[in-house]
């Protein structure tokens, strides 16, 4: 009987790691490709405040490009979002993409809380899909994606980051 | 001696154990992490007022890291104990669950050495270090013949754990099984390098798995 339920847990232990092996292979794969692709700001696709689907021609050429992805309930997004308000100074000539997965409402309240829906530069995108990943690979929330006005990757952060360390890069 | 240890009650030893990793993790805190080196090690990337906040935070919660220590290696030794006992069911040996959960706190003093180790390189012999500095830390570790930031957190870990201090753990698992069970070194090591082992592996595939959820630098 102890034998029995002895192999029993073997091959259930042995079912349990095939799968994580197989996951692990899998996302490594993916994220590989993740990470090469948005070396070049990605040819992304989500959807603005009036669920119109916007991709990459949002962008303007030859501007540095920041791209925040945030979460209205998050309190280290909250606290970015007053940061850029205060020093949005720093950042001018850099367009300031806020991408969430939040519904319209929670984005244009987050928006408005913070007050970053009077600048011109900072345009709100819905990651309806949940495609982020897709584009930029693993993150945590908040991410920041930093691109020259080449549009190639200079710098990722994960959490929350001051704007000088952002201006510092541009 | 083997029968007094044999007779102790396994709650006391699991507790004085508990208390001495409480009393380490303190001292580790006390010598080598202090709010300065937070400011310094996080000011490229966050504000003061950032960094202020974390801290008051990290300090109002930092019992709660001390009352966790119980849990977790309750959960480590008993991960380590189900491991011995399925191997003395294929080894024929007559371990019980208490005697191997004794073996798996009496082997486990091999690891407060790399802490010591840690404690003393950095307070006496290399004085300036960043936070990443103490994570990167792993004395005779695998890791160490890699550039610590060129190593994927997929593989940190993993490279990690290949250290000596694993080794010889699996040499004092061996001697514990061996006084318990009175039989000879050589089946006490063969039982801890067949079931330590296997479960060693599937705890590192575990901690890729979740770090490849959850980490976003892979």
């Amino acid at each position: 009987m102890k034998k029995i339920l002895a192999f029993s847990l073997v091959l259930i232990l042995g079912g349990g790691l095939g799968y994580m092996i197989y996951h692990i292979v899998r996302v490594k794969k993916q994220t590989d490709i993740a990470n090469q692709n948005k070396q070049h700001l990605p040819d992304f696709s989500f959807f603005d405040l009036n669920d119109v689907k916007k991709g990459s021609e949002v962008v303007k050429p030859g501007a540095p490009v920041v791209i925040i992805y945030f979460n209205n309930d998050c309190e280290y997004c909250q606290r970015e979002a007053k940061q850029l308000n205060a020093n949005m100074h720093m950042l001018n000539g850099t367009q300031i993409l806020m991408v969430s997965f939040n519904t319209v409402n929670d984005i244009k309240q987050y928006a408005k809380a913070n007050q970053l829906d009077q600048y011109k530069q900072v345009t709100f995108l819905r990651d309806k899909e949940l495609k982020f990943t897709h584009w930029f690979g693993n993150c945590s929330i908040p991410s920041v994606f930093v691109y020259n006005a080449q549009h190639q990757l200079v710098k990722e952060f994960y959490g929350e980051v001051k704007i000088e360390a952002i201006k510092a890069l541009i | 001696m083997i029968n007094e240890i044999k007779n102790y009650s396994t709650v006391k030893m699991f507790g004085i154990y508990c208390l001495y990793i409480i009393a380490f993790m303190y001292l580790q805190h006390l010598f080598l992490i202090n709010d300065q080196l937070y400011y310094a090690s996080l000011s490229n990337q966050l504000s003061y007022d950032s960094i202020d906040k974390m801290l008051a935070f990290q300090k109002k919660w930092q019992w709660l890291s001390y009352c966790a220590i119980p849990l977790l290696y309750f959960f480590k030794f008993l991960l380590i104990s189900c491991c011995l006992l399925c191997g003395s069911i294929f080894f024929d040996a007559k371990l019980k669950f208490s005697d191997a959960f004794k073996i798996s706190i009496l082997s486990d003093i091999v690891f407060v050495i790399p802490v010591i180790l840690k404690v003393v390189w950095f307070a006496f012999l290399h004085k300036q270090y960043t936070l990443e500095d103490i994570q990167h830390f792993s004395p005779l570790s695998v890791v160490n013949f890699f550039d610590p930031k060129s190593v994927s957190a997929l593989w940190y870990y993993p490279l990690q754990s290949i250290n000596v201090f694993e080794v010889l753990y699996i040499f004092v698992l061996g001697f514990w099984i061996y006084k318990f069970e009175n039989k000879n070194y050589e089946k006490g090591l063969r039982l801890a390098v067949s079931t330590y082992l296997p479960g060693l592996f599937i705890w590192i595939v575990l901690v890729m798995f979740l770090t490849i959820n959850i980490n976003p630098k892979i």
